[in-house]
């Protein structure tokens, strides 16, 4: 367990051993959120760039007020959506094309998932992404609906909603998906 | 994997492992922008909280310094347990986060002066004064903010804090309550003596610590009068955190110390410190609340 305030003071004195040792804790985890969200391990592992340079290059404005994961999560979630919002023509809004990624090998690239992990990030590709974002968040970020709501700025039934909607449609696209 | 809580599952043990390069890559840039804004904020701010108080000699880190002069320039002098204790409050204070420090002359039983520091939270606290008169001035360099609260009036400034503010606040702090009798290695006179006080009626005086004394002529003030000094500490059993100083003084060897001041050290949490900022400058409900109110930012 990181003592956090201790490592962020460090940061501020400029210490790269607690940058290195922040960035070993979670990178996995941010990186397996990113590429969850995103459907591809290489645009995710240049949001988890983004992410961390950013967090280094800003130290000296931060102030944590939750824990650090809850922070760089922030950040993660924050990136992908600035990366939907600015490239939209580069990336794929996978959930307008329907089955077109489930069906085949898709887009995906992130050879480092298995191939039920591939399966199942290619049906949240399918999902709006507030809803696959809020069900990534909870299940892979550890975070509860409470943070999500806190994070995102939404009603705590609003999280609730899109967490239960997101999982619905996500069985049903498994559910489609196995009986082909 | 049909059922929710097969899903539910399965998106949980998702995971994915970064390759070494990325690792790299992404250190590599991290350290480099790092370095660009610990410059920059240093740039900006001029001086760190926790710097600024080494300065005003005030807490934790002149403390360290002269621990380490103590350990080494006087290490001749020394017995090994003493050397060994002395080592030991020196790696107890380097670890200090937040400290409170209350600072009392004689037969006082309200201190003259508080102070509290948080290196996490970037934020010092003095308070000067006593009853209704009081004064609380609060340093936040992590908002640069500088807030006073007047109690007499019940009226706050707030202004935002400067590098010449800082500078100044260096300056009128230095002769302040010290923590420590020396925070430059130079200064040391060589025939100085550190001891450890086997004097029980001494010793126990604070439960649960050992006392430790430097004894030094200090010809600085005035190079006619060699004015004695004493600066005993006791530190605690087993964390070695000195919990209570004490600062003594004599004209001439033959004359009897006279007690100058007392310094009593706790070493609140970071919630402490921030409730009792809370309490001078207003509450704030909000949980993120850190330092200062954000109604006065």
């Amino acid at each position: 367990m990181l003592n956090e305030k201790r490592l962020i003071w460090e940061l501020k004195q400029g210490s790269n051993d607690a940058l290195r040792r922040i960035y070993m804790e979670y990178k996995d985890n941010l990186l397996t959120i990113a590429a969850s969200m995103l459907h591809d391990t290489h645009t995710a592992e240049d949001v988890l760039h983004d992410v961390f340079v950013s967090f280094a290059g800003s130290i000296g404005n931060i102030q944590l007020r939750g824990s650090l994961k809850s922070y760089l999560t922030a950040s993660v979630v924050n990136r992908v959506r600035d990366m939907y919002r600015k490239k939209k023509h580069h990336l794929v809004e996978l959930e307008e094309v329907g089955q077109l990624a489930s069906d085949s090998d898709g887009p995906i690239r992130s050879s480092e998932f298995s191939e039920d992990a591939e399966r199942l990030t290619g049906a949240l590709a399918q999902l709006p992404l507030e809803q696959r974002e809020t069900i990534v968040l909870h299940l892979n970020g550890g975070m509860k609906f409470k943070e999500i709501a806190r994070m995102q700025k939404i009603p705590l039934s609003t999280v609730q909603g899109r967490y239960r909607y997101g999982l619905e449609k996500l069985r049903t696209i498994l559910k489609e998906r196995a009986k082909k | 994997m049909s059922s929710a809580d097969n899903i539910e599952r399965a998106i949980a043990e998702l995971n994915l492992t970064t390759r070494a390069e990325t690792d790299k890559r992404i250190l590599d840039d991290s350290y480099a922008a790092l370095g660009k804004a610990v410059h920059k904020h240093q740039q900006m701010t001029g001086i760190s909280i926790w710097s600024m108080i080494t300065r005003t000699r005030f807490t934790v880190p002149a403390g360290i310094a002269a621990m380490i002069l103590l350990a080494f320039s006087l290490f001749i002098n020394f017995r090994d347990d003493v050397a060994v204790n002395a080592e030991k409050i020196y790696g107890a204070l380097s670890r200090v986060e937040n400290i409170h420090i209350s600072t009392y002359r004689p037969g006082q039983t309200s201190p003259d002066q508080q102070v509290w520091a948080s290196e996490t939270l970037g934020v010092k606290l003095l308070k000067t004064g006593l009853g209704n008169r009081a004064q609380y001035t609060l340093w936040d360099t992590e908002n640069r903010i500088k807030m006073v609260k007047f109690l007499s009036s019940n009226s706050i400034q707030t202004e935002p804090i400067t590098k010449l503010m800082l500078t100044e606040l260096e300056k009128s702090a230095a002769d302040s309550a010290d923590m420590v009798p020396f925070s430059d290695r130079d200064d040391i006179p060589q025939e100085a003596q550190w001891i450890r006080i086997d004097d029980k009626e001494v010793s126990s005086a604070v439960p649960g610590t050992k006392a430790y004394e430097l004894d030094w002529i200090d010809k600085s003030t005035d190079s006619q009068l060699a004015l004695h000094k004493k600066w005993r500490v006791f530190a605690e059993d087993h964390t070695s955190l000195p919990k209570r100083i004490e600062w003594y003084s004599k004209a001439g060897p033959e004359d009897d110390y006279g007690f100058e001041k007392f310094l009593v050290i706790t070493y609140p949490s970071e919630d402490e410190i921030q409730d009792i900022i809370r309490d001078v400058f207003g509450r704030q409900d909000d949980p993120g609340f850190i330092g200062t109110p954000e109604a006065y930012r």
